[in-house]
């Protein structure tokens, strides 16, 4: 059933020096799960989307005159179906088994792992900070969010790492090859957007928001090094992996535990201020009250770019469905909500000249220079060739 | 050093199908299938290189008489084989034990959503 144009692709991890090792078992366990969440996504997920539009829509339209109304409408009748039961179960599956086989070298190596991100710290050019004292938003760790276990604030302990291991080896292995080899593709893309669409801006401090292990920052140095990167996360091993991976591949960043709705960073500090597929992982409070501070950290004649999938409105109704899917099972509270909310009215409300925002596609900068080609099918994580990203200026 | 790695998933499990057995069941199937590729990979391993290296391990593989320590080994694979088998056991009681549940997690939607 997949079709040829949306095959996925084996991409190897790009290496860096806090990757943790693993076994030949491990490895294949990995790479098995992987295989999972591929063939769901180009075997199983097209057969659900035949399901709905040759048997469930027909079959409601027949009965009740009209095809279903909205996104919860098709998910009453969709769950009825034993086949996307299977499959919303399967996606499941695949997700908590992906966490549970990368624990298992994650668990195994700890004492390098944690020894490996010490030595790093060391001869550290950039720099950590974190503040045991700020209180973790709940939307953040209310849940485990996408059923990682620990969340992003998990922390087993002094100097533990294992939540940013975590995350880098699971986010690569959940991307199936979209994100590129060093899981860097929505920063990359963003950073060769505003390169390109503001050829003369010259940011001399730049700051990521919800940086996580810093894998979308780091596209950041790389396209402006002269400036001066900050990176801000909730979660102290997150941030601990993040600052040892990033001096392990010789970039220069400036991490700090900061909630990103109230950072201690001056008025007007950045020129650029960059997020990654934040905003869903935010609240209906918080999203408004980042893009407050976004504002206020800009300095005049800064740009702020925000990268995330697409909002409802840029696809039909069973696609918003699939995607909000991951709303109900894969804990991710904030995923449907956060695509009904108008950004360019929140961004006006936090301060922004309507002239001055707007919604575009940044082109996916990895897959066009890998020459992969995709359209958009909804599934569990399935963007197209662009990255939807929202571009504010003072 | 004590850093303790968490496994379980903080936010109630969905229920997937009429009966919760059947998702237990297939959380289990993937589970022994995980296991599989990885010995399939290890078998497709272990001939490879003995090819590679001209060696025919068909007579000695067939002749091999488990010893005291290996016997231990084993039963400690296979223990830890059982603990991922029923992994799903393990986030059904652990949401017990945490006091966890479906209307929890609508209110945890709302209050974000609000």
């Amino acid at each position: 059933m997949g079709s040829q144009s949306n095959a996925f692709f084996a991409v190897p991890q790009g290496r860096h020096g806090m990757l943790p090792a693993i076994d030949r078992d491990e490895r294949a366990r990995q790479e098995f799960i992987r295989s999972f969440k591929a063939f769901i996504q180009s075997d199983i997920v097209p057969g659900i989307h035949a399901t709905y539009h040759h048997e469930v829509k027909p079959r409601h339209e027949q009965r009740a005159g009209h095809p279903p109304r909205d996104r919860h409408e098709i998910r009453e009748l969709m769950t009825q179906h034993p086949l996307f039961r299977n499959y919303a179960s399967l996606q499941r599956v695949s997700q908590e088994l992906l966490w549970d086989v990368v624990l298992d070298s994650i668990e195994r190596t700890l004492p390098d792992l944690v020894g490996r991100a010490r030595s790093q710290g060391k001869r550290a050019q950039g720099s950590l900070t974190l503040n045991p004292k700020l209180s973790l938003p709940k939307y953040a760790v209310g849940v485990d969010i996408h059923c990682m276990p620990g969340g992003y604030g998990g922390e087993g302990g002094p100097d533990d790492v294992t939540a940013g291991a975590l995350y880098d080896r699971g986010v690569y292995l959940y991307a199936l090859g979209m994100m590129g080899p060093m899981n860097d593709d929505i920063g990359g893309s963003a950073a060769k957007f505003v390169r390109e669409r503001f050829p003369d801006f010259k940011p001399r401090r730049i700051l990521d928001l919800g940086c996580t292990v810093g894998h979308s920052t780091l596209p950041f140095v790389d396209a402006f090094p002269q400036a001066e990167v900050q990176a801000i996360d909730i979660g102290p091993s997150l941030l601990r992996y993040a600052h040892a991976r990033a001096e392990s591949l010789g970039k220069r960043v400036h991490f700090s535990q900061q909630d990103a709705a109230a950072t201690n960073f001056p008025d007007g500090h950045f020129d650029l201020i960059t997020s990654s597929i934040l905003f869903h992982e935010t609240s209906a409070k918080a999203l408004p009250a980042i893009l407050r501070e976004t504002w206020r950290l800009l300095a005049p004649g800064g740009i702020a770019i925000h990268g995330d999938l697409p909002p409802f409105w840029a696809m039909d109704e069973f696609n918003q469905f699939m995607l909000d899917c991951e709303t109900w099972y894969n804990n991710e509270p904030y995923w449907g909500a956060m695509r009904e909310v108008d950004q360019v009215a929140l961004s006006i409300k936090a301060g922004f000249a309507p002239e001055k925002v707007e919604f575009c596609m940044a082109p996916s900068a990895y897959r066009a220079a890998a020459g992969h080609d995709r359209s958009f099918e909804a599934g569990e994580f399935a963007p197209g060739n662009a990255w939807q990203v929202l571009v504010t200026r003072k | 050093m004590s850093i303790s790695v968490k496994r379980s998933i903080k936010g109630r499990r969905p229920q997937f199908f009429e009966d919760a057995e059947t998702d237990r069941l297939q959380g289990m199937v993937m589970a022994m299938a995980t296991e599989m590729a990885m010995l399939y990979e290890r078998v497709d391993t272990l001939e490879r290189v003995a090819a590679r290296k001209g060696i025919v391990l068909a007579d000695e593989l067939q002749g091999f008489e488990p010893d005291e320590t290996v016997q231990t080994e084993r039963e400690a694979w296979r223990q830890q084989f059982l603990a991922r088998l029923f992994y799903l056991y393990r986030e059904e009681l652990d949401d017990r034990l945490a006091h966890e549940n479906d209307e929890q997690y609508r209110q945890f939607l709302k209050d974000v959503a609000r």
